[in-house]
């Protein structure tokens, strides 16, 4: 089905509106209208958990290519930009699960966390200190991993017990994980 | 204390190639399906829909035969 998106309405229809089309007619340049409202909030989310530039533009296009999949699981119980950031959360958090893994040694992290508990823990106040300007500069240059827990945390205000349900991990990992991450960016902070 | 990660803003622009790549994707997964339905559903309907009017014909044949071979028996009594 051929569209003229000049002589109809379409880019003015409400989100769920226009779900309800594309679902209908499989119309991909109706879903192109869905895309150019919400592309760059996806991406603006994928950066957060992507370790470059060109992972944030794959994981967009995953999730837009995977929206269009699943557009017809929308039930319209919620609004559609409120679905679409659980979809999108989920997905870079699917993602972020196989980062983590690569790098998991559960019995070596135990015994790392117990000697990093030793260490002074930096509390939020410590955190909340930190400049804006100052602390993205410092996220840009911290692992991925670190970045990954630290955005969940602080920007998403996800608890450690939702953090390892979310990332199929003990909590005692993401609490060892956290501690490591604040201490890694406040160094990075610092050495700015 | 405001915490600094609420703050946080990603400028960073989209670029524009990525819209025509998540397109081109899913106009090829859309064709994907339609080839596969067309294989799958709609050859399997069509070439059942001839077969058995085939076979109707057929036995409409064969009823007709019968009727007729009947007719025959009668006025040969």
């Amino acid at each position: 089905m051929k569209v003229n998106l000049q002589n109809n309405n379409f880019t003015t229809m409400t989100d769920e509106d226009l779900v309800q089309m594309i679902v209908h007619s499989g119309n991909t340049s109706l879903f192109g209208i869905l895309y150019d409202r919400y592309a760059q909030k996806v991406y603006s989310k994928c950066l957060g958990f992507a370790e470059s530039r060109d992972v944030a533009e794959d994981l967009t296009q995953d999730v837009f290519v995977k929206l269009y999949l699943n557009l017809k699981k929308f039930r319209g119980e919620s609004k559609f930009s409120t679905w679409l950031y659980s979809f999108t959360y989920n997905h870079c958090v699917n993602y972020s699960k196989l980062v983590l893994k690569k790098r998991r040694r559960e019995e070596d992290l135990n015994e790392e966390y117990q000697d990093l508990m030793a260490d002074e823990e930096i509390t939020d106040e410590e955190i909340f200190a930190l400049s804006v300007g100052k602390l993205q500069e410092a996220l840009g240059q911290i692992d991925a991993e670190d970045k990954i827990i630290l955005l969940m945390k602080y920007q998403d205000d996800k608890s450690i017990k939702e953090i390892a349900q979310m990332l199929e991990m003990g909590e005692s990992a993401i609490k060892m994980r956290l501690h490591r991450a604040k201490k890694k960016i406040v160094e990075i902070y610092n050495s700015l | 204390m405001d915490n600094p990660f609420k703050k946080i803003l990603q400028d960073e622009k989209l670029p524009v190639y990525i819209k025509d790549r998540v397109i081109d994707n899913l106009n090829f997964i859309k064709l994907s399906l339609d080839v596969s339905e067309l294989y799958t559903v709609k050859v399997p309907q069509a070439l059942g829909s001839v077969i058995g009017e085939s076979d109707k014909k057929k036995e409409q044949e064969l009823i007709e035969k019968i009727i007729n071979a009947k007719k025959n028996e009668n006025n040969d009594e």
